[in-house]
């Protein structure tokens, strides 16, 4: 038993599929994308491959894309608001409760992610249309007289991400809830510390890493997201996700839409190095 | 080095008529299991008491109702002849040390004892001196910046202290304060943790299941046992008289002979248990007697082991007088009558 392996070769021999299955998938693929980024656009024949920063000046100067990347960037925010808003009671209810009470509300919490996207999202389309099961009941209890704008706009497009959203935000903030010492709390309290205090000067900062984690997962998985946006934002929404698919179909300018892709990217990476810089100590 | 806090309170020379803490009739259960069955305790303005037992004794759990974590289902708990028993924790002006200290990681020294004083709404330069000199108190005024974690555990020790009395509290309360520190570092808290409880004149109640940590601190102790208590005695009368077989050998106070090794006390009831101090317990060379069987140096005595009939019997010897007995060798045991005690049932 003394042929042991040395450490690298043991260690190559561990990381080497995990490390090949991201070079072939994820590598080189985005590679592809950054070459076809700057081939110049050609109507005729996709694109011409001869370099060229055009697609680049087009998407950063062009007033459509700007604005197609800030309604991006708020959808992300705004989502990720609402998520942690609504979340943060929820993970706070469950990280307290009973054994029993706790896997209970978990899967509760978690049964979105349980629901095939197109169904879920399908059935967003049937509850907020105009002849959708919300409006049917508002009109039949009298509170509206016409059916109100529910399904194919900004606001069906934030319901259908919150709700995906709000188990990603739940869990992360669940994970950091639960292991704040209780005791902490209990010292808080016998110092005369009322229960907002608490909340406020306790658990709301030592919880901050669960609601950076939860942020970042949210924001990320928000803003690349494609069949929500698309489908219940019903053609009138679209986000970078939405134009990269019209792009590379419809208009097949891929050119362009590999450039909406590296934008896409360098957001997501730029919230990435955001996060680590505002977590780093912990 | 240590200052005095201008805004604490004297200690109490004359003792008051009305204890500063009493507990009456408490009875408490969780789910079903009774925690505490009846336990009474009246603790006297400045009095710094132990609450000893083994573990599940509900010694802590004790604690947590005085504390009022915990509210139990009969009995009453009164602060300096206020009832508590209905009020949070938060209202009732006690200072909790905690066994993990549970010192606020994202804050410094300071702010951690600035916590209680801002709960209070004291302004905040009042409320940092008065701070400040808890912390110079302790002897920690060079590390008041520095956080929890870069803080070795006897510092953090002192910090709950610290965040604990800076609140003036109607009583303090000390869950296994020294249970986490190495031997050497608890024996000089347990003799600064005393001589500061007494400057501040504070009542202290604290949990222990280590009994040379209560004789050492406590003027008087608290023995309890499955929920209820076993006795309240100063060390030196716990030790002198316990009250029962189980309070002796818990607390160490001396051998227990029974059976007919008990009939070593003329006139005890037959079936009594019968208490023989270790040093009380005198032996001597004899070649029909039974053999030593341990012998441990303790430092200023020497212990000798004797395997009876009735179990392990010590005897506590100077070195000197101990130089003659090797394990092996054969003794009779002796003791005075007048060294020995019958114990009640």
């Amino acid at each position: 038993m003394n042929t042991q392996m040395p450490r690298r070769a043991a260690l190559a021999l561990y990381l080497g599929p995990v490390t090949l299955f991201y070079l072939v998938f994820l590598v080189a693929p985005y590679a592809m994308v950054l070459r076809l980024s700057v081939f110049r656009f050609s109507a005729m024949q996709l694109y011409i491959p001869q370099f060229t920063l055009a697609n680049y000046t087009a998407v950063l100067t062009d007033p459509f894309y700007l604005a197609l990347m800030a309604r991006t960037i708020g959808l992300g925010v705004l989502v990720t608001v609402i998520s942690l808003l609504l979340g943060y009671p929820l993970a706070l209810k469950i990280a307290r409760a009973g054994p029993r009470l706790k896997s209970l509300l978990i899967a509760i919490t978690l049964s979105p992610l349980l629901i095939n996207l197109l169904v879920r999202t399908y059935a967003w389309l049937v509850l907020l249309g105009d002849t959708g099961v919300v409006n049917k009941w508002l009109q039949a209890l009298g509170l509206t007289t016409a059916p109100l704008p529910l399904g194919g706009n900004m606001f069906a497009v934030v319901v259908g991400l919150v709700h995906v959203s709000l188990p990603l935000m739940a869990l992360s903030l669940i994970g950091v809830l639960e292991r704040i010492d209780a005791a902490l709390v209990d010292a808080a309290d016998s110092l005369g510390a009322s229960r907002a205090r608490i909340l406020r000067k306790i658990i709301l900062p030592l919880s901050l890493p669960g609601i950076g984690a939860g942020s970042l997962l949210v924001f990320t998985f928000t803003i690349s997201a494609f069949i929500t946006p698309s489908l219940l934002g019903g053609n009138r929404v679209s986000t970078i996700s939405t134009v990269i698919y019209e792009k590379f179909t419809f208009s097949a300018n891929w050119p362009v839409g590999a450039t909406l892709v590296m934008a896409l990217l360098v957001i997501n990476a730029a919230v990435i190095a955001l996060h680590g810089r505002l977590f780093r100590e912990a | 080095m240590l200052l005095r806090l201008p805004t604490m309170r004297a200690p109490e020379t004359t003792s008051t008529t009305q204890p500063s803490l009493a507990v009456a009739g408490i009875q408490l259960q969780y789910g079903g299991v009774a925690a505490l069955q009846g336990i009474d305790l009246e603790v006297a303005s400045g009095e710094f008491v132990a609450l000893l037992g083994p573990s599940g004794c509900g010694k802590t759990s004790l604690l947590r109702t005085i504390a009022g974590f915990v509210h139990p289902q009969q009995g009453a708990v009164r602060l300096n002849g206020r009832d508590v028993a209905g009020l949070a924790p938060r209202h009732r002006n006690i200072g909790i040390v905690f066994q993990s200290y549970a010192l606020f990681p994202h804050m410094s020294v300071l702010q951690n004892v600035l916590f209680g004083l801002e709960c209070r709404g004291i302004p905040k330069s009042a409320a940092t001196q008065r701070a400040r000199d808890a912390i110079g108190l302790v002897g920690l005024s060079a590390f008041a910046d520095r956080r929890p974690k870069q803080l070795s555990g006897g510092q953090q020790q002192r910090v709950a202290l610290a965040r604990a009395i800076v609140i003036e509290p109607d009583l303090l309360l000390l869950d296994e304060p020294l249970g986490a520190l190495d031997k050497q570092l608890r024996v000089q808290m347990q003799t600064e943790l005393k001589a500061l409880q007494r400057r501040l004149g504070v009542t202290a109640l604290f949990v222990t299941h280590d009994q040379e940590e209560a004789m050492s601190m406590a003027d008087r102790i608290v023995v309890m046992r499955d929920g209820k208590i076993a006795q309240i005695d100063t060390p030196e009368s716990l030790f002198a008289a316990p009250n029962s077989a189980w309070v002796c050998e818990f607390v160490g106070a001396g051998n227990l002979l029974r059976g007919d090794a008990a009939s070593i006390l003329p006139g005890a009831p037959p079936g009594s248990v019968v208490q023989v101090p270790f040093d009380k317990l005198r032996v001597s060379p004899a070649a029909n007697g039974m053999p030593i069987t341990g012998r441990r140096f303790l430092g200023a005595m020497v212990e000798l082991q004797m395997a009876t009939p009735g179990g392990i019997v010590c005897a506590h010897l100077s070195p000197a007088a101990a130089s003659a007995f090797t394990i092996g060798t054969h003794v009779h045991l002796h003791a005075d009558p007048a060294d020995c005690r019958v114990l009640p049932h």
